[in-house]
C-alpha cells in the first residue's frame, strides 16, 4: 500500500473509533492530543492498525510514533 | 475439557457466590472457549429466572481472567490478578435462563503496558447472548 | 438510599456500599473489592427509579472503570443518572458516573431497553 492508500484507509477509521473529526487528523498534529489517547484507549490505536494493516506496534515503538505522519510512515515501513 | 469447576480456582481469585465460569473447554493461542451452566442459586439470576446482564458482563471477564491464568499457570509464571478497565461495545441480545449452558469464545488482542484489549462472545447453543470488547488491567 | 431529582431526565441518588453484602465473601476472599459489574447494575436500578420503568441493558457502548471500589475506601457514593428517550423505540440513552468527594469510580453510556 502506499502512503496515501494508507491515510485514505486509516484515517476515517480513527475519526470513527476515536470520534474525532477526520479534519482533526493532519500528518503534522500530535496523535496523543488529536484522539485524546490515555493509558486505556492507546490499546484501541494499536489494535486498530494491527486489524487494519496486520502491523503490530509494539510498546516499546510506541515513543517513536507521536504525530500522524509518523504513524503513516510506520505503517508504510513495517507493512507485509 | 481442560478445567471445570472447581479445578478452574487455581486460576483465578473469585469464589462462591460470585463464580460465573465453570469450565475452559479449550485454549490455543490467543483464543480459548469457556463456558457456565446458569444455576438457581447463581448471583445475577432476577425474579423472572433470567440472568441480569452484568452477569453475562462478569461471565466474559472471569473467562478472560481465568485464560490468563491457565496461560501464566502453563508457563509456570504467577498467577495475575486482572481489573476490568473498560467494557466498550457491549451488546446484550437475550438474556439467559436458569438451565441454560453459555458457550464462550475469548480472543486475547493487543497488550500495551499493561492494558490487554480482549473480545468476548457469547452462546446458547446456536443463540448469540451477548458480546463484547474489554480492557483488562493485569498486576 | 436518597434521592436529588435534577430534572424529569436527571437525577442524583445516594448509594451506600454495604460491607455485609455477600458477593464480598468470593470477591475476593480476605479482600473485599466491589465488582465493577455491580456498578453497573447499580446504575440500571437508578436508571429504573429515575424512569419508573423495569429496564434492561442493550448495550453498552463505553462504561471505564476509573478506580477500585469497595466499601472501605467509599461507603457511600453518588449515582448520577441522565436518560434521553429515543424517539420511536422503546429505549433510552443513558449516561451515568459514580464518585464520591474523593475521586470518580465509573463513567458509562448505553442504551437502556423497557
Amino acid at each position: 500500500m502506499t502512503k496515501e492508500e494508507i491515510i485514505e484507509k486509516v484515517n476515517p477509521l480513527l475519526a470513527e473509533e476515536f470520534e474525532v473529526e477526520e479534519s482533526d487528523i493532519t500528518p503534522d498534529a500530535i496523535i496523543k492530543d488529536a484522539l485524546e489517547l490515555d493509558s486505556l484507549s492507546l490499546v484501541d490505536l494499536v489494535a486498530v492498525i494491527e486489524h487494519t494493516f496486520k502491523v503490530k506496534i509494539p510498546a516499546a515503538d510506541l515513543p517513536t510514533v507521536k504525530t500522524f505522519e509518523d504513524l503513516y510512515n510506520y505503517i508504510e515501513s513495517h507493512q507485509a | 475439557m481442560l478445567y471445570q469447576n472447581e479445578e478452574l480456582f487455581k486460576l483465578m481469585p473469585q469464589r462462591d457466590p460470585i463464580v460465573m465460569v465453570d469450565k475452559i473447554h479449550d485454549a490455543e493461542g490467543d483464543t480459548a472457549h469457556t463456558g457456565l451452566t446458569i444455576t438457581a442459586a447463581n448471583y445475577f439470576i432476577e425474579e423472572d429466572g433470567r440472568m441480569a446482564e452484568p452477569g453475562l458482563i462478569e461471565h466474559i471477564a472471569q473467562s478472560a481472567s481465568a485464560f490468563k491464568g491457565h496461560q501464566a499457570f502453563v508457563a509456570g509464571e504467577p498467577l495475575p490478578i486482572g481489573y476490568i478497565g473498560e467494557v466498550k461495545k457491549f451488546h446484550c441480545y437475550v438474556r439467559p435462563a436458569v438451565g441454560d449452558e453459555l458457550t464462550t469464545t475469548i480472543v486475547l488482542g493487543a497488550t500495551v503496558n499493561g492494558v490487554t484489549l480482549m473480545t468476548g462472545e457469547t452462546y446458547c447453543g446456536e443463540t448469540k447472548v451477548a458480546d463484547t470488547q474489554m480492557k483488562i488491567f493485569v498486576e | 438510599m436518597h434521592e436529588e431529582r435534577l430534572t424529569a431526565n436527571d437525577a442524583v441518588y445516594l448509594c451506600e456500599l454495604k460491607a455485609d453484602c455477600d458477593v464480598y465473601r468470593g470477591h475476593f476472599p480476605g479482600k473485599p473489592v466491589s465488582p465493577g459489574v455491580c456498578n453497573i447494575e447499580m446504575i440500571r436500578e437508578c436508571a429504573e427509579m429515575l424512569t419508573g420503568k423495569d429496564l434492561k441493558i442493550n448495550t453498552i457502548k463505553q462504561c471505564r472503570l476509573t478506580a477500585v471500589a469497595s466499601p472501605a475506601i467509599c461507603p457511600k457514593v453518588d449515582v448520577k443518572v441522565s436518560v434521553a428517550a429515543i424517539e420511536g423505540t422503546n429505549t433510552y440513552n443513558v449516561v451515568a458516573t459514580i464518585a464520591d468527594a474523593e475521586r470518580s469510580y465509573m463513567e458509562l453510556k448505553g442504551t437502556f431497553e423497557f
